[in-house]
């Protein structure tokens, strides 16, 4: 990675203290030499008030520009494996700096309610999304109480 | 004209148009304000405007002064530019005098200040730059008048002038430095007007630089705020430009006599504090020191008093020590024993935190503090990770440290929740400021850990052994916080394993569940959260186990703690299996107990018996298990004979109780696994030798398996539950997993069974077909028994489903589970599908123009699995087929080429969506390499009438074109890909050519 990149990073990483929303963590991980390592950052997402996933805190480990849920969520737009698909994430589309981490975390927030049916990316929730809401709805509470915010 | 009439009148005087604007003021009808609104926007518009504008001044009401000011500002925004220089030059002189008379008149603010912005919309129109307007404007203000002849130098005028006309002065300095910098300076006219700046700045500078030194307070107030308007226009403007700095350079002496004068004091605190945040290289190292010895005599004594006092003035003063100490934070942690100011900042910062009060609540500045000691730690630790190998530390990291541990244990004090009386009182927004203080210092002391490693660990640990002593459980759960939030990086290195012990070998747990003891559950719900940080070091040392689990135990019967409690347990008991089975009966009294008990409910129950059989999981012999697990299984029954009990007079409890049955036993099963880290021991005695049965074979175990099994009878009561039958899929699946038999290793036929009992209106039944799919990929491997049998039986129920749908789209996800089904056959069971006495033989020309339709539809998943299932029947095969089944497949490829190339080319040209390509090149490319006639094929398909693309510029050489590309590339992957996404963007019109 760039030494541009990396002062972006930086940067990114003064703004987020100065500045983050409620409930959000976003942190660089450790490097074995006990440094931050800028490049991969673990980050939890609160799910957002006044929808089913209020109360829920889970937890996505960023690597750019990548996104992963650890453990995979049970979510539409979320690959098996966890990955997540937002297009801003999309790594076709690639990792514009211009993009701040509070943007792609609160993004990422607002894509566990807004979900996109036009780009499905596991089968188990996304069918039971299009079939029976209400068993959706039912399994997402379950989901949150297994990753409740503190 | 009454009040009420909609209709207003198009004015035919001056007079006319002074009374609309004073209607406009009014209250009335927003129908009427609006009508009004928009007579007095076609008049700003108009030719007379300008007149209009400057006979309107005169008014004697002041909304209609600002209605001329403004309308000239309109004229000048639109026509500005235009002006010829007479023209431009009397509009300014109408201008500077209204503006030189509104001040004489001590006209309003509102007027004043529209006027300063209008004479600086004509500075940026004019086409003809205007030379020294701030020197005009001093002058004119004086003299009423522009003197066009003679304009005197701006140091003669600023001393005639009075309050009012220095204060409109720095008004308008102020509006052109700020209007200014929202121009772009890289366009030619702007440019021009960023130049005449470097000369403004002087006459900008000597009147801040009089307005700083009067003595006056509401000109010292307004010299400030204009001097910050300055350097924030210079920052981004004159990064390299000295000599224009120099000008804003030279004020900072003068603004500081404002920092220790206390009319104006919090005025100037808000501008030196905005710079050291914003643009700190603005001030020179002289600066600095001035700043810190005031922040040192002037603001330390008022700050500690109002930290004392617990005033709200406090933030101000704090906030300007916290911006000090960010932007000189290389001299604070380098100098401290040597710099007063270092030291200053250092305590005044220990100070905001000694203070007393809650964050969120009446204490604003800790929280800001974090920010100070984020940047004082990550300077410390960037410094010492620069540093060369073999360098030696830093002279000052030793006091850097001692700094670091004092700050432990402040932080460590304010993270303490309120007791009950207050926090009960705290709004939402207050425990969500106590909350994120709580989540920000977790942050902070995660990169504290960083420079002091195991001292912190040390000092956190005693502090929260002292709480523990002296029973301050609010104390002693801060400690804790802090230790659950240094876990991960704790457990990384071994430097903590005796320091640790000294915290799980206290009485800790002991204390904690000991429930005669009025102990906040807070303090309980971290201590069992420590159960769950330290999991891996616990693991390591079991000697500390049993206090840990009792406490759980005890804990899950208090209703706030039930959920948390279950999940540890759960945790513990699969990481600490093993070290448990001393336990185990212990545990499974425990259990009936809280069963008895009101926290009982499906989640805790799933968990805490998921926990439980973990242990199980580790006794030896097998034979060892079944006294518990039929203990286990037992609870289950009950669940199941409560669910049948209830299912004709209270239905939701039937499925409540049913549910839970299956779950609890899906979570035996799956706690029965072998985990993957442990290595299987060949010599193991227990293990049976070649040809020796294994003990789940044996009739002692059947009575388990048959009791399981029995479980499932509560799916006659709960047949159409969603919720029981994915819940019976995951018992099932629990034994798939398995390379041994076991109790959960139950045979094909229930998994077959169960989906023959399933129809196309079963809720679920997707969950069903995935975990036929699992059943067969785990009898696909090398070493699996292979069951044919089953699987045709499973196919049969596939080509029913199939039958019954007709068309994937009226259920997606069955005709994906279907689909998914026939996929797994390869290799080893594809034999089902193409013998010609194969059980499908009938059904197949239905299922393969199911899955044809399946590739031609709207449904993503059905899609991806019926383009794989194609390019796996395309392919040759990788196991020897017999020469029927490989008769039979030449077959059905010859017979269905066509359509499925017809097929693909549609998805190609348009139809699929983008992200649906990658699925749809597997087929073609299968086709391309393993198929000689699919040129022929491919040709006609794209050649076909009924392949229509969206855009026209598509015919029928483009699409020869791309036929030959693809061919050309013989099926390498990514160039296939490449070029069919450009057909496909062209198809669709996305691009303009396809070339």
């Amino acid at each position: 990675m760039g030494s541009l990149c990396m002062t972006r990073l930086t940067e990114e990483r003064k703004n987020w203290r100065k500045d983050h929303p409620f409930g959000f963590v976003a942190r660089p991980m450790k490097t074995q030499q006990a440094a931050l390592d800028l490049k991969r950052w673990d980050c939890a997402i609160p799910g957002k008030d006044k929808t089913i996933w209020e109360g829920g805190l889970f937890k996505l480990e960023m690597q750019f520009p990548d996104g992963k849920f650890v453990p995979p969520l049970f979510h539409p737009n979320v690959y098996p494996s966890g990955t997540v698909c937002l297009s801003i994430l999309n790594e076709e589309e690639g990792w514009r700096p211009a993009i701040t981490i509070k943007e792609i975390l609160i993004g990422i927030q607002m894509l566990l309610d807004e979900v996109n049916p036009d780009s499905p990316a596991q089968a188990d929730a996304y069918n039971l999304y299009k079939k029976d809401r209400q068993a959706y709805e039912k399994k997402v509470k379950q989901v949150v109480k297994d990753n409740p915010a503190p | 004209m009454n009040g009420n009439d909609a209709s207003v009148a198009m004015p035919q005087s001056v007079a006319d148009v002074e009374e609309l604007v004073k209607r406009l003021y009014k209250p009335g009808s927003p129908k009427i304000i609006s009508t009004i609104n928009d007579q007095l926007l076609k008049l700003q518009h108009s030719t007379e405007g300008w007149n209009l504008a400057d006979a309107l001044m005169s008014s004697n009401d002041q909304n209609v002064r600002f209605f001329a000011a403004n309308t000239f500002t309109v004229k000048l925004n639109n026509e500005g530019s235009n002006l010829n220089a007479e023209a431009a030059q009397t509009i300014r002189k109408r201008l500077t005098s209204w503006l030189a008379h509104a001040v004489s008149q001590h006209d309003s603010a509102m007027v004043v200040r529209k006027l300063c912005a209008t004479l600086v919309t004509y500075y940026i129109r004019a086409s003809f730059l205007w030379d020294r307007p701030i020197c005009t404007i001093a002058y004119t203000l004086h003299a009423g008048n522009e003197d066009t002849d003679h304009l005197p130098d701006i140091d003669t005028t600023l001393p005639r002038l009075n309050q009012y006309q220095v204060v409109a002065l720095l008004w308008f300095s102020a509006t052109l430095a700020d209007e200014v910098s929202r121009l772009d300076s890289n366009t030619a006219s702007h440019s021009k007007v960023h130049n005449a700046m470097e000369v403004n700045v002087q006459d900008a500078s000597r009147t801040m630089s009089a307005a700083l030194k009067a003595p006056d307070f509401k000109i010292n107030g307004e010299g400030l705020r204009c001097f910050l308007t300055w350097v924030n226009y210079a920052q981004p403007v004159w990064p390299r430009n000295l000599e224009a700095l120099q000008h804003l350079r030279e004020l900072v002496e003068p603004a500081t006599r404002s920092l220790v004068t206390q009319e104006v004091q919090n005025d100037a605190l808000e501008v030196f504090r905005d710079i050291l945040e914003s643009y700190t290289s603005f001030f020179q190292p002289d600066h600095m020191r001035l700043i810190g010895r005031i922040v040192r005599e002037h603001v330390q004594p008022v700050l500690q008093q109002a930290l004392r006092d617990q005033i709200p003035e406090v933030l101000p003063y704090g906030q300007m020590v916290i911006a000090y100490g960010v932007a000189n934070v290389e001299e604070v942690a380098e100098h401290l024993d040597a710099s007063e100011h270092a030291a200053t900042i250092v305590n005044l910062h220990f100070d905001i935190l000694r203070a007393p009060g809650y964050p969120g609540d009446d204490d604003e500045l800790s929280i800001m503090s974090i920010e100070f000691w984020n940047t004082y730690v990550e300077y410390v630790n960037d410094t010492v990770f620069s540093q060369d190998p073999g360098a030696p530390e830093p002279t000052w990291l030793p006091s850097a440290k001692a700094i670091l541990l004092q700050l432990v244990e402040l932080l460590w004090a304010k993270m303490v929740t309120p007791p009950g009386n207050i926090a009960n009182n705290w709004t939402d927004d207050e425990n969500d400021g106590f909350k994120e203080f709580r989540l920000d210092t977790t942050d902070l002391i995660l990169s504290m850990y960083v420079c002091l490693g195991k001292e912190m660990l040390q000092k956190l640990v005693a502090l929260a052994l002292q709480s523990l002593e002296s029973k301050q459980w609010r104390l002693l759960e801060a400690g804790l916080f802090c230790l659950n939030a240094l876990a991960d990086n704790v457990l990384e290195e071994q430097a903590g394993e005796d320091t640790l012990a000294a915290v799980f070998g206290s009485s800790l747990f002991r204390e904690m569940g000991d429930f005669s003891q009025t102990i906040p559950s807070q303090a309980r719900r971290t201590a069992i959260d420590i159960l769950g940080s330290y999991g891996n070091y616990i693991e390591r040392h079991v000697e500390y186990l049993a206090d840990a689990v009792r406490f759980l135990f005890a804990s899950l019967e208090m209703g706030l703690l039930a959920n948390t409690a279950a999940k540890s347990i759960a945790a513990l008991c699969s990481a600490c299996r093993s070290s448990l089975t001393g336990e185990l009966n212990g545990f499974l009294q425990q259990y009936q107990s809280f069963l008895a008990g009101p926290t009982n409910d499906p989640y805790t129950k799933e968990k805490v018996i998921g926990g439980i059989a973990c242990i199980v999981q580790a006794l030896k012999p097998e034979s060892a298990k079944v006294a518990p697990l039929l203990s286990l299984i037992e609870n289950v029954e009950q669940d199941v004979q409560q669910a049948k009990d209830n299912a004709a007079s209270n239905p939701d409890m039937c499925e409540v109780m049913g549910v839970a049955a299956l779950s609890c036993l899906a979570a035996i099963g799956k706690s029965l696994q072998v985990p993957d880290d442990v290595t299987i021991d060949l010599y193991d005695d227990d293990e049976p030798a070649q040809g020796q049965r294994n003990y789940w074979e044996g009739e002692e175990a059947e009575v388990v398996q048959h009791r399981i099994m029995g479980c499932f009878s509560v799916l006659q009561v709960l047949g159409n539950d969603g919720d029981a039958i994915e819940a019976a899929c995951q018992v099932l699946k629990s034994g798939f997993a398995e390379s041994e038999p076991g109790p959960f290793v139950l045979p094909p036929s229930v998994t077959v069974s169960f989906l023959q009992q399933c129809t196309i209106q079963t809720p679920q039944v997707e969950s069903v077909l995935s975990t036929a799919c699992i059943l067969i990929t785990q009898h696909s491997k090398p070493t699996s028994r292979r069951i044919p049998e089953e699987v045709r039986a499973i196919c049969q129920q596939v080509a029913h489903f199939v039958g019954q749908l007709q068309r994937p789209n009226r259920d997606p996800g069955i005709a994906h589970g279907c689909i998914e089904v026939l996929t797994r056959l390869f290799p080893h069971y594809l034999h089902l599908l193409l013998e010609h006495d194969s059980a499908l033989a009938e059904q197949m020309s239905a299922i393969l123009d199911f899955t044809l339709q399946a590739i031609d539809g709207q449904d993503p998943f059905p899609k991806r699995s019926a383009a794989e299932l194609w390019a796996k029947l395309i392919k040759p095969p990788n196991v020897p087929i017999s020469d029927d089944a490989r008769h039979r497949l030449a077959q059905v490829i010859s017979a269905y080429g066509p359509q499925l190339s017809l097929t693909l080319v549609r998805q190609i040209g348009g139809f699929a969506s983008r992200s649906e390509l990658d699925y749809i090149c597997e087929p073609l490319k299968a086709l391309i390499v393993n198929q000689a006639a699919s040129r022929g094929w491919l040709e006609a398909a794209v050649l076909n009438k009924a392949f229509v693309t969206e855009s026209g510029s598509i015919g029928d050489t483009e699409k020869r074109r791309f036929l030959l590309q693809i061919f050309g590339l013989r099926g390498e992957m990514r160039k296939t890909k490449e070029v069919v996404k450009e057909f496909w963007a062209a198809c669709r019109g996305t691009v303009v050519s396809y070339s």
